[in-house]
């Protein structure tokens, strides 16, 4: 074994019980209704001070074994995937410092501290996306970054507004005075976790190693907005940015459902349905329910990762094609690794007693209590239905038995390390909804509805499955002529054009302003009148004196007075 | 003072590059150690508060490095020993530019230090273009300090003395405080009087750039704070005006950033932007914004002079400014790539860097003025980031261009030049105060 291969079991085994610690460290925390925050002042100035905050309390902590649980199992399963790669260290090295940031914005409280992770997750994101070195992954670092960087800005004038208090320890305050506050921290979440209009970054971020998308959207990068927000929450409550973010969020649930039963892209067709249950988690945060966002952000977070590291074996498996047409009947050789795939796929949709069931069930049925919008209802079962349709449809493409595999597929059920990897976080998968439930949720949740709205999530959701292999192939079953079920497919499958809004007008816009000032100011007004313009006077004042002194003129002038002096002289 | 003087004219008289660089090393060594409490006498008519202090230490430091990062004139030039030569007596004038109290000297000693970067650009530059820049270097910042010459000498008349620090404000209204900053403003520079800089950075030699950039720029905000002195903080309209221009001019200019090619250019720009924060704060004159804007003075000081110096690596292999003929480095000098990476993320302000605390300053500060300016600071502070990761993306990313397949990683001596500039941006950010 080289240092290179030991490095990631290294981290690996770092993360493992660094992971078991941190589940430990949190239930304790939760028996015991404890918290801790540490703070260390690092600037005071006119009674100003900004400090380093950690908070330790059960919710930091299980995000945290939760992060680090499934880090131990990427970092494993890495050793598989880049198994060919040549930079393998800096891509060990890069993955964790995504991991650190992560980390430090779990911790962290603090507007100003919280800045270390936040900053550092949207650049180490950067340079993992531009990690292969061609032009696809660099225009997907780059809607990335620059997407996260506008909830940078955000904070950074959340800070700015939020100096009036003192300090930017939110977690103590009972309320902020600035409305915009809110505003920009609402923005800040929207934008990390892909809200409606800056949703398209995340399936862009795809173009990342497949290891590090299983992060991304399983626990890191993606949830940090969630996060944020639900430690936010105490001060945005009962406020219109609820609101608003309430609408985003089931636009971006039932956006992200319908392209995802039209996307044919694997990897794309997982990231979609991150993108729904984010726009899930957002609901349930907006709606009021922030624990409940929280365990159906770790359970999706456990489930989530399953499946990119699955997808990751089957794209192998397929010579590195990640066109879902290409896959199939891959039970066949590979029955464990699909065991897996579809498990997680039937918690995502919410199968009774897996980990889905229980957060995401909970969740729906607490919004139904808490909504009282019949529009914004209906658009919750839309986005119920489409979950349970993508989920099918995913398991419907990789195990059809009809062979669709290119002539020269190596289909494997794959090697040690995966396979332990995969299971790890299958078991936590398994477990961790009720784990959870039990150890975490103290007061029960008791939902009383009609039986009505009671059952019309299980028949939404049922509809729906029987529905989704019809629609597999759209056009046949609604009997559309092709031009409009083209226009249909491309609207779907490009997220109803919402990258257009963040890629190309949004450049084109840019660039044309940029033209106008460069062409106008600095190469125009700027250049041709202070410098060119002064010197051309100027070399055109001096052409004067110096003609003047070669004319007639002035030897008239000469001889004249010369002439003159002699006359004076001679008299 | 006069210690630093002293040993500064002794590098004078060694005129051997390892024994001046040692030298400079170790005067800013002792010179941080020698922080002045509050308004302090050193000797004459030298006087020194934080804001001299922090200046005269970024001065050295950046002097050392742009040294270090000078090897090639140094090993390929016959004239090396007068490179020195300037490079020191530039310290030394800009050294004393920031530690004088006499309002005319200040003039004299302000004027003076445009000569050796001149000398530095018409001597040293790469280009016959350099002529062109070397006018318009001399133009601009002239143009700006004859009324200055004539408001300083009305001044010391009016007051009877030319002391720096009096607290009487003498000066009222918008012609006096035009006269007063306009020098400065075109120094800083200012958006409108911001080509000289473009064009002398893209002809200057690196230690020149580096010098440019991380320090002479510092004259303008250091001008300003001094002649603030003078001033009723009555400036009319001046504040507004200065404001307003600096911020558009600014967002303007991040946004020109994105149509260059040139590595040199789209880091010169970037020092506009940057700087125009800085303008802004310096007219509002809070306690947070001055102190804000010192600490952003010293971080991009070290930070331009950083990308500076990556600059001229990539240039010493490929003999191209351009970013695509730089393009897909990463695969190549792959230290060199986190270096720039390193740098960009200090210049796009991500934490923890001292950037970073200055920009969270700055930013509170234009807030708390006036709310209005949240609009275009957050295009600013989006689309700064926009060109540092543009810079990064188009000269390291992407597949490379197979005539480069043959240049060398970096050497232990760039590394080191990297880390001098990349150590203090993170590490001060524990010792924000220490600053002030």
């Amino acid at each position: 074994m080289s240092l290179k291969t030991n490095s990631f079991m290294f981290f690996s085994t770092l993360n493992a019980v660094l992971a078991a610690l941190g589940l430990s460290a949190a239930s304790w925390f939760a028996y015991k209704g404890f918290t801790l925050i540490v703070d260390w002042e690092i600037v005071s100035m006119n009674s100003i001070y900004a400090s380093m905050t950690i908070i330790l309390d059960w919710m930091s902590l299980s995000f945290l074994s939760a992060v680090v649980l499934i880090t131990s199992a990427i970092s494993a399963y890495s050793l598989y995937y880049m198994k060919e790669d040549p930079n393998k260290s800096r891509f060990i090295m890069l993955l964790m410092l995504f991991v650190a940031s992560m980390l430090c914005l779990i911790i962290s409280p603090n507007l100003v501290s919280l800045l270390l992770g936040w900053d550092g997750l949207g650049l180490t994101s950067y340079a993992l996306v531009i990690y292969y070195q061609n032009e696809s992954a660099c225009n997907a670092g780059m809607l990335t970054v620059l997407s996260n960087r506008i909830g940078d800005v955000c904070i950074l004038l959340a800070i700015a507004l939020f100096s009036y208090a003192g300090s930017w320890l939110f977690f103590s305050m009972d309320a902020v005075s600035l409305p915009f506050i809110g505003f920009f921290v609402g923005l800040a979440g929207m934008t990390k976790s892909a809200q409606v209009p800056f949703s398209a970054w995340l399936p862009a971020a795809m173009a990342a190693p497949t290891p590090v998308s299983a992060l991304v959207h399983s626990s890191t990068l993606v949830t940090a907005g969630v996060y944020l927000l639900i430690r936010f929450h105490h001060l945005l409550k009962d406020t219109l940015i609820l609101q608003l973010l309430l609408v985003a969020a089931l636009l971006t649930t039932v956006m992200a459902g319908w392209g995802a039963n039209f996307e044919v892209d694997l990897k794309k067709i997982v990231a979609l349905s991150t993108l729904s249950q984010l726009g899930l988690m957002m609901m349930t945060l907006s709606v009021g329910m922030k624990t409940i966002a929280f365990f159906h952000m770790i359970s999706h977070a456990m489930f989530k990762s399953t499946l990119f590291m699955a997808a990751g074996v089957m794209i192998h498996m397929s010579n590195g094609t990640q066109d879902s047409r290409f896959m199939s009947s891959l039970h066949h050789s590979s029955p464990l690794l699909m065991g897996a795939f579809s498990v997680m796929n039937m918690s995502l949709l919410g199968f009774p007693f897996l980990s889905g069931f229980y957060s995401k069930d909970l969740a729906m049925e607490l919004t139904f209590y808490a909504l009282p919008n019949i529009w914004l209802l209906a658009l919750v079962l839309v986005a119920a239905g489409l979950t349970v349709a993508y989920s099918l449809r995913a398991m419907l493409l990789a195990m059809t038995s009809v062979s669709n595999t290119q002539s020269t597929a190596s289909l494997h059920d794959s090697d040690n390390v995966v396979m332990v990897s995969t299971s790890a976080v299958l078991l936590m998968g398994l477990t961790s909804g009720y784990f959870f439930y039990w150890v975490f949720l103290w007061s029960p949740h008791a939902v009383i509805l009609p039986s009505l709205m009671k059952y019309s999530v299980l028949v939404a959701m049922l509809m729906s499955g029987v529905l989704a292999p019809l629609m597999l192939k759209p056009h046949k079953v609604l009997g559309l002529t092709l031009v409009k079920s083209l226009i249909m497919m491309s609207g779907s499958s490009k997220m109803w054009f919402l990258p257009f809004l963040s890629t190309k007008y949004t450049t084109l816009a840019t660039m044309k302003v940029s033209a106008a000032s460069s062409e106008l100011l600095d190469k125009g007004w700027l250049e041709m009148y202070p410098p060119q313009k002064g010197s051309s006077v100027f070399a055109e004042l001096s052409q004067w004196t110096k003609k003047s002194q070669a004319t007639l003129l002035v030897s008239a002038y000469l001889m004249t007075s010369l002439m003159a002096l002699t006359f004076i002289l001679l008299i | 003072m006069l210690k630093v003087a002293l040993s500064l004219s002794a590098c004078l008289m060694v005129l051997s590059w390892g024994e001046v660089v040692a030298c400079l090393a170790l005067i800013s060594l002792l010179f941080l150690l020698s922080k002045p409490a509050g308004l302090e006498t050193t000797c004459f008519s030298f006087e020194l508060d934080y804001f001299s202090w922090a200046l005269i230490a970024l001065t050295l430091w950046v002097t050392t490095a742009s040294m270090l990062s000078s090897t090639k004139v140094k090993n390929s030039s016959k004239s090396s020993a007068l490179y020195l030569l300037v490079l020191v007596s530039m310290c030394v004038s800009l050294c004393l530019t920031f530690s004088v109290s006499s309002s005319v000297v200040f003039y004299i000693l302000f004027e003076t230090c445009l000569i050796p970067i001149l000398v530095i650009i018409l001597g040293w530059g790469y280009q016959p273009e350099r002529a062109q820049a070397g006018l318009y270097l001399l133009f601009y910042t002239m143009f700006g300090s004859l009324p200055l010459l004539i408001i300083v000498l009305h001044c010391s008349n009016l007051m009877g003395s030319s002391y720096l620090f009096s607290t009487g404000a003498s000066m009222t209204g918008l012609l006096s405080a035009l006269c007063l900053s306009l020098a400065f403003l075109i120094k800083f520079p200012m958006y409108g009087a911001h080509l000289w800089l473009l064009k002398a950075h893209v002809e200057a030699p690196v230690a020149g750039s580096m010098l440019l950039a991380g320090v002479l720029l510092k004259l303008g905000g250091f001008g300003l704070i001094r002649m603030f002195y003078f001033l009723d903080y009555n400036f009319l309209i001046m504040k507004e005006l200065a404001a307003s221009v600096s911020l558009w001019g600014g967002l303007l200019m991040s946004l020109n950033c994105l149509r260059h090619m040139d590595m040199k250019v789209l880091i010169a720009s970037s020092s506009v932007v940057h700087m125009s924060a800085c303008v802004i704060a310096l007219f509002i004159l809070s306690d947070w914004s001055v102190k804000g804007c010192l600490l952003m003075m010293l971080a991009h000081g070290v930070c331009s002079s950083g990308l500076f110096s990556l600059a001229n690596m990539v240039y010493e292999r490929t003999n191209s400014r351009s970013m695509v003929v730089a393009k897909g480095l990463l695969n190549i000098t792959p230290t060199l790539a986190l270096c720039w990476f390193l740098m960009l993320t200090a210049n796009m302000a991500a934490p923890p860097t001292i950037n970073l605390s200055s920009e969270i300053m700055l930013l509170i500060s234009l807030v708390s003025w006036d709310l209005i300016t949240i609009g275009p600071l957050i295009l600013l502070g989006f689309f700064s980031a926009t060109y540092s990761l543009y810079l990064f993306s188009m000269s390291q990313h992407g597949v490379f261009n197979k005539t480069k397949s043959a240049l060398n990683n970096s050497s232990l001596l760039e590394l080191l030049i990297v880390f001098v500039h990349w150590i203090p941006l993170n590490a001060l950010i524990l010792a924000v105060m220490f600053m002030f």
